[in-house]
């Protein structure tokens, strides 16, 4: 390794360039992982959403409502009946706000006095769902409450709020159950507590800053989705026996109608193309470690046939031989890591991640990204190492040594 | 160049893997530096219907704070878009449009019902893009004034509205309004984000959604400068309306904040950061650049190290040219050479990879969270093919400089006596 000590000076520079880019690649991979979190408090599966949208009174289609017992309201109750009888759906509800995988946030701040002190949940994403939206999505509480309770709560106007996933410390949910709350500090706006449910998220990677379900509200036009469930395998049959015709009513029609997958699918894109950029990086450098070693170690096999021959020849084992060459590329690697160490250990006592990312980061991820780094290097050094040395084990020392 | 070819070719018989561990591993580097620049380049480089927008400014959102410190920014309305890009000094055509593509509902004469992108505009944004027009005529400012129930099509979508019969005079449902075709267009790359369309309505101009005491709305503006006239000439002349905007807002007790609009092509295809924000993308061009830089580097390294190891090998014959004359300058020359037309061969192969990747892979571009793909002639372009040869020319310098140098700086005697 010493003839050699420039390559190998390159070598490591080039794993320690490479390692701390892979360690910010796994870091990341393990940081989604993380923060993937299905709401498991709900059930997509087998669910339809879309959007409700009124026509406009300049459209040439509006239709005048006869009288003021008619509006939008009563032309959603008549579009979801038209949905229930459809074969195929079990159960059709209306909200605003209330389905995950929109980018919509309208927060609030709801306060509760709380023995001694008052506890404020800031800024909650507040999503009016309806009974029958309940039903659809399957909403359960954390402590066991079923899909009919929690309708019911709906029903009776109860606030359920959801557990956020990043907090201060100061809010404990647990102690809001069955007490009232203001909704943004107003004493005259008091809402019941009800269950705390799972949170709804607006991505499968989003921490919860803060969530709240309530009932919706009686005037016409204040919603803005509508979510159908169909029977378990029924989708497709569902999805071709839809006409336009079914859609609407009145004046109220329905939009973008689409499975809940291919809004998750939407929803992810971002997530989705960031995974495949940094996929592909990853792959291009562990590519690079691959063939830089498979090329060095190859010119390093044929410079050294007389010296690999003449050990051969003084009794060294073939095995002998082909564990000192994955060993010369395992000690280049250990080089590389300590400075990879040095620098990732520097980084983390200067940066707070959680503070820097506005996200809660656990400490054992920047480790499992380091472990996932060295590994795919130490892997990468040995593929690229086997071809070499597999030939240094075939040298006969005869041959090799008879120009000598 | 014939005797380094045929030394390449004698490299590659004699070292096959080596060769072939060479070229790849610039093809790698190449197809990955090439994608990056693809990626970028379609961002700002003009095609139909964008064709001119090295001369394009756009001016997206209007910021009006009060004095306590709420407000509200978002896009204009059409009276605000009005008050700060009309009748511009150097200005070539103006055009007022939503501030993108709806996807709305349309329904014709076939039996589907679909959504399609509407873009709302006025009678200026045919002037500003150049959408090939292929049957009928495209709207007039009395009709966009009268605010017409009239749409222009794409082709595509004509297909789709009415079969193969011909679109001029048919009506169809748009948005649940009863509207006629009177143009059909050529089908447009959605990567035209501030021209694309499948169905084009006049903007309307009365209340186009306005809130926020009037000077909110959807509309956006799209400024296409005349030939030879200074960007930032017109932007000084938006940046006075904005001042002489603050001096009438002040009479209301508000302000309204100037981000640097309107804003070029360049600007607009790094990121406008929201409506409230100064563009400020610095933090975004410094990754790219590191980015790029890692793509050099580290498949340098490994060149470089590979070829001090052809070298070695080759350390006899360069003795003996520097025994008869041969001087350093010609050696180092030489080696570069040789290596280029390598890098060159690996760089071929990369942007050949680059750009069927790019043509077929999805997700490469998106638009809206929808993948779309580029057409050949927007790939093949002056600008990414001179970043492919910078790149593989590049590549070929820190490769290979250090060691051709070591090479070229032996001692001839020592160099014809080495093993």
């Amino acid at each position: 390794m010493r003839n050699e000590w420039r390559s190998n000076i390159w070598m490591c520079i080039e794993l320690v360039v490479t390692g701390l880019i892979l360690w910010v690649v796994f870091s990341i991979f393990a940081f989604l992982s993380y923060l993937h979190k299905p709401s498991d408090c709900y059930d997509f599966n087998n669910v339809y959403a879309g959007d409700l949208r009124i026509i406009p009174k300049t459209a040439s289609s509006y239709t005048e409502y006869p009288d003021s017992l008619h509006n939008e309201n009563t032309d959603v109750e008549m579009l979801l009946t038209k949905l229930r009888n459809n074969q195929y759906v079990e159960c059709a509800g209306i909200g605003l706000n209330a389905l995950p995988y929109t980018f919509n946030y309208s927060g609030n701040d709801f306060s509760v006095n709380v023995g001694d002190s008052v506890q404020t949940y800031h800024s909650a994403n507040v999503r009016c769902i309806s009974p029958e939206m309940v039903r659809v999505l399957r909403v359960r509480g954390i402590h066991g409450e079923t899909t009919e309770e929690i309708a019911g709560m709906i029903a009776d106007n109860k606030l359920l709020p959801a557990q956020p996933d990043y907090s201060d410390g100061r809010l404990d949910l647990e102690l809001w159950r069955g007490r009232d709350a203001w909704w943004s500090y107003d004493s005259t706006r008091v809402v019941h507590v009800g269950a705390i449910v799972g949170p709804l998220r607006r991505t499968d990677y989003e921490p919860l800053r803060g969530m709240v379900l309530v009932n919706m509200d009686n005037r016409p036009g204040w919603w803005d989705n509508i979510a159908i469930r169909v029977r378990p395998g029924k989708g497709r049959a569902f999805s071709e026996s839809i006409k336009p015709s079914d859609l609407q009513f009145g004046n109220v029609y329905i939009s973008n109608l689409e499975s809940m997958d291919n809004r998750r699918e939407r929803a992810h894109e971002s997530i989705t193309r960031l995974i495949g950029t940094l996929t592909m990086g990853a792959s291009f450098l562990m590519a690079a470690v691959f063939l830089g070693f498979l090329g060095s170690f190859w010119f390093r096999t044929q410079q050294r046939v007389p010296e690999l021959a003449l050990r051969r020849a003084n009794g060294a084992t073939r095995s002998q031989l082909f564990r000192r060459m994955l060993s010369e590329g395992i000690i280049l690697l250990i080089s590389g890591v300590i400075v990879i160490l040095f620098f990732i250990v520097m980084f983390l006592c200067k940066v707070n991640l959680s503070e820097t990312f506005h996200a809660p980061i656990p400490s054992w991820i920047p480790w499992a990204g380091f472990a996932c780094s060295i590994s795919a290097l130490a892997l990468m050094i040995i593929g690229g190492i086997w071809m070499p040395a597999s030939k240094a084990m075939k040298i006969n020392p005869a041959e090799a040594l008879k120009e000598e | 160049m014939k005797k380094q070819i045929k030394q390449i070719l004698y490299d590659m018989r004699t070292q096959p893997l080596i060769a072939w561990v060479t070229v790849i591993g610039t093809a790698l580097s190449i197809f990955l530096i090439m994608t990056v620049v693809m990626i970028e380049s379609v961002g700002v480089m003009s095609f139909s219907p964008e064709s001119n927008r090295e001369r394009m400014l756009y001016g997206m959102y209007v910021h009006i704070n009060k004095p306590n410190g709420s407000g509200g920014s978002g896009s204009m309305s059409y009276k605000c878009a009005e008050r700060l890009y009309a009748n511009l000094k150097g200005v070539e055509a103006i055009s007022f449009q939503s501030d993108g593509a709806e996807r709305l509902d349309i329904h014709g004469t076939t039996d589907e019902t679909f959504t399609a992108s509407v873009r709302s505009c006025d009678q200026g944004f045919w002037e500003v893009f150049d959408h090939k027009l292929l049957e009928g005529r495209l709207f007039s400012k009395e009709e966009v004034e009268a605010g017409s129930k009239l749409a222009v099509v794409s082709r595509s979508t004509a297909r789709r509205l009415f079969g193969p019969e011909n679109a001029i005079g048919r009506h169809f449902m748009l948005d649940h309004n009863d509207t006629e075709v009177i143009g059909v267009v050529e089908d447009s790359s959605p990567l035209a984000e501030w021209a694309y369309g499948e169905v084009f309505r006049p903007i309307d101009v009365i209340s186009s959604n306005e809130w926020g005491g009037g000077y909110f709305g959807n509309i956006a503006a799209a400024i296409l400068v005349e030939d030879g006239t200074d960007l930032e000439s017109v932007r000084d002349q938006v940046k006075n309306r904005y001042a002489e905007f603050a001096s009438e807002l002040k009479a209301e007790g508000r302000d309204i904040i100037y981000h640097g609009a309107p804003f070029t092509q360049q600007v607009y295809a790094d990121g406008i950061p929201g409506s409230n924000n100064t563009p400020d993308n610095s933090a975004d061009r410094a990754i790219n650049v590191a980015v790029l830089v890692i793509l050099l580097l580290v498949p340098a390294i490994n060149l470089s190290s590979m070829l001090h190891s052809r070298l070695r090998r080759r350390i006899n014959d360069l003795g003996v040219r520097r025994a008869f004359g041969c001087t350093r300058g010609r050696i180092v020359r030489d080696i570069i050479g040789e290596n280029f037309i390598v890098t060159l061969a690996g760089g071929l192969i990369g942007l050949g990879a680059g750009v069927l990747f790019a043509l077929f892979y999805d997700g490469v571009f998106t638009v809206g969270g929808e993948s779309v793909h580029p057409s050949l002639s927007m790939l093949l372009n002056f600008r990414i093919i001179f970043s492919a040869f910078a790149a593989c020319f590049i590549l070929n310098i820190i490769s290979a400089a250090i060691p051709a140098w070591q090479a070229a700086r032996m001692n001839p005697v020592n160099a014809i006596n080495a093993k």
